[in-house]
């Protein structure tokens, strides 16, 4: 059994544009003690596939379509009710989020703002939660620790706010941390420290991670498996390495042609053309077709499904899933 | 040596730093009540068996001389252990605020004057006159005081009930003031409550809350005061409770207004995903964080609810029980105001007085916490 289980999610928002459907049937499994990437662009779906796990979606849980699943240690979340979830928010499901100037409350201390996520989630009062809070500050590498808890969020830098915000995390124990694009706001070198940091507390409290990155680069530095999300739909999941090492979907490939690496400073950048459609009005057929340099007639009308590729076609192990027809064997593909 | 004088005497040290204001406030204090000590010593040593007014009007000079003295004393020590680096402390935005506020002169002396206000009216019994003039008087009026210009015994004057006008001004800033602040205290925290729940929850919640803000905004306030004050017996309480029933609304569209874009905020979203109920992330989240615009408004509305009841009262519908308020005094001396002006000008000018104080107050607390509005106003 998976510690998390993301089965058939799909969810729909209503805007003042029509009815988005942000995620079309996800399947996603995190293990415990696994750290799973998940990549795409901006719009993708990568943020509300986050906040769906805990109904934290705009619009609340009824944005869950009927037949989602998502199972958290065996325990269905889809149709809880907003007590329901709550105990499972940062007690056993934390989240840390992208921008870690704005994540932390101005008016408070931050010594406050764990103290109040320790006494919330742990059976702890006055001096044991203040002792707990600068083990947790200590732990995710606030030097003097005890000295800084009476400092206010705008007396510390962009990576101390995010070992700030990791600790609240840390603060109810979870055993599924989701880290959505914990980097994306800062510089390099802090973003090399909190990957860092990251990785040793996964490793040290062995629970799952999910982690949530527009940058294939950084998502191969944390995690073994990666999914690749595009048009909320999953278009390719496997092992980090194969995706890296050999990308199969079109999208995929894309996106790493779009990097920049020292090797390639001959060629051009090749960014995928296009952006990605609105969420109101997805293509039909393959969701990617309009962008795909490999398009072909069939891509334009009927949607592929996700295939497991096996490892006689010589391209991968057994985990490998694509979505795309150039590797669909059952109808011959290209 | 100067530093041994200024344990002495209060407001020395902030004077001597070039704190010129601050000390000269301290030093005002604390001249004023030793002055009071002095003149009204039989009237001060008899408190504490007297009224509960006397017994108040004795703790607040006990506590205001105590709070001077602490206050010199906290800037002595500093000036004694750092002699010339400014101290770095560490601030949160009340304490950025304050930094912000303290640089508006205007603002500060405005603030002193809200305080000396406040101090008087609590000090009232030891600062009205004792004789046949005074309030508190209960033989027979003596008649050669029948409206006395200013002199030195009556610095304001004798009204046409023979009594010392500023003595009658000290008892009105009970009423006044006391109301003033209790409207507003009530009309705050009622508007308040309902704005963050309407901005948070919105849907259905919010247009029931928001529909009743624009039905009392429908009608023009002070004919729906008229109308409720003159429903009831016009005593203190149904004059507060019908200022703070015409005001929450006020409050309430702004809140709501701060909370619907609170709400968006990151940590408001990290609070959620950490598992905060939403009455916590609400209240102890967000409100505090819309408690600049909330002081502002507050403290505007101070001086807004003292002239709506001056009007109320000069048109005879404000308390008319008991002690006059200082609307009723300037209504009083309505019909000598042409020959005996003192008896209807002072209270006014209290009012105004009182009004600027809050005014420049809630001005100065703007500036503080919008740094975009500093730069218009004072350009």
């Amino acid at each position: 059994m998976n510690l998390l289980e993301i089965r058939n999610l799909s969810a729909h928002i209503n805007t003042p544009g029509g009815v988005a459907r942000a995620l079309d049937c996800v399947d996603l499994d995190v293990d415990e003690g696994e750290t799973v990437g998940l990549v795409g662009e901006s719009g993708s779906g990568k943020t509300m596939l986050a906040l769906s796990i805990l109904g934290l979606v705009p619009g609340g849980p009824k944005a869950l379509q009927p037949g989602s699943s998502i199972r958290y240690q065996g325990e269905e979340l889809v149709g809880l009710d907003g007590k329901g979830l709550r105990a499972y928010r940062g007690a056993k499901i934390a989240f840390v989020f992208q921008e870690p100037m704005t994540s932390l409350n101005p008016v408070f201390p931050i010594g406050d703002q764990v103290q109040e996520s320790v006494k919330l989630h742990r059976d702890m009062k006055g001096k044991e939660a203040r002792a707990e809070v600068v083990r947790l500050l200590t732990e995710v590498g606030i030097r003097d620790a005890e000295a800084r808890l009476d400092d206010y969020p705008h007396q510390f830098s962009g990576g101390m706010r995010q070992r700030v915000m990791i600790a609240m995390a840390l603060a109810g124990e979870p055993g599924l941390l989701v880290a959505d694009e914990p980097t994306t706001a800062l510089d390099v070198t802090v973003e090399s420290q909190i990957l860092t940091l990251l990785r040793d507390v996964q490793e040290r409290s062995g629970m799952g991670l999910l982690f949530i990155s527009h940058d294939l680069d950084v998502v191969a530095r944390v995690c073994r498996r990666t999914v690749v999300l595009y048009g909320g739909r999953v278009v390719e999941a496997g092992q980090t390495y194969e995706i890296l090492t050999s990308p199969m979907h079109p999208y995929t490939r894309g996106l790493l042609g779009s990097r920049l690496t020292m090797d390639d400073r001959r060629t051009a950048l090749r960014p995928i053309p296009g952006e990605v459609p609105e969420a109101t009005r997805w293509p039909g057929g393959c969701r990617f077709h309009p962008r795909c340099a490999q398009v072909h007639a069939r891509c334009r009308t009927e949607e592929p499904s996700l295939a497991p590729m096996s490892a006689e076609g010589g391209v991968g192990s057994a985990s490998r899933e694509v979505r795309c027809w150039l590797y669909s064997r059952e109808e011959g593909g290209t | 040596m100067s530093r041994g004088l200024g344990l002495a005497l209060p407001g020395l040290p902030q004077l001597l730093r070039g704190k010129i204001m601050e000390g000269g406030f301290c030093l005002f204090l604390w001249v004023s009540s030793l002055l009071v000590l002095v003149f009204r010593y039989e009237r001060i040593v008899e408190a504490p068996g007297g009224s509960l007014d006397d017994q108040i009007a004795m703790a607040t000079l006990i506590l205001a001389t105590v709070g001077v003295w602490l206050w010199s004393f906290k800037e002595w020590k500093r000036v004694a252990s750092e002699p010339a680096s400014a101290q770095f402390v560490a601030i949160g935005t009340i304490e950025r605020g304050w930094a912000a506020y303290r640089t508006n002169r205007l603002a500060v002396l405005s603030l002193y004057v809200v305080v000396v206000l406040y101090l008087a009216m609590l000090l009232a019994p030891f600062l009205v006159s004792s004789g046949p003039a005074g309030p508190d008087w209960e033989g027979m009026s003596d008649l050669s005081l029948h409206l006395l210009p200013p002199s030195l015994a009556h610095p304001f004057g004798t009204d046409n009930y023979q009594k010392d006008v500023l003595s009658k001004i000290l008892y009105g800033a009970r009423i006044s003031l006391s109301l003033g602040l209790l409207a507003v205290g009530i009309s705050v925290t009622l508007g308040a409550f309902l704005g963050a729940v309407a901005g948070y929850w919105g849907g259905r919640t919010d247009t029931v809350i928001m529909r009743v803000v624009d039905m009392v905004m429908a009608f023009p306030r002070l004919v729906l005061l008229i109308a409720i004050v003159a429903l009831f017996e016009p005593d203190f309480f149904v004059v507060v409770l019908a200022l703070a029933i015409t005001q929450w609304p006020y409050t309430t569209r702004l809140v709501r207004g701060e909370i619907l874009s609170l709400r968006e905020r990151e940590y408001a979203e990290a609070a959620r995903a950490l598992g905060f109920s939403d009455w916590r992330i609400l209240f102890r989240h967000l409100l505090p964080n819309a408690m600049g615009p909330l002081i502002v408004v507050a403290t505007l509305g101070v001086g807004n609810t003292i002239i709506l009841e001056a009007g109320l009262s000069f048109l005879g519908l404000g308390v008319s029980v008991g002690t006059p308020s200082w609307g009723v005094l300037v209504d009083e001396g309505r019909t000598y105001v042409l020959e005996q002006w003192w008896v209807s000008t002072f209270p006014g000018l209290a009012i105004v007085l009182a009004v600027l104080a809050f005014n420049l107050v809630g001005d100065g607390l703007r500036d503080a916490y919008d740094p975009r509005q500093a730069g218009r106003s004072s350009s």
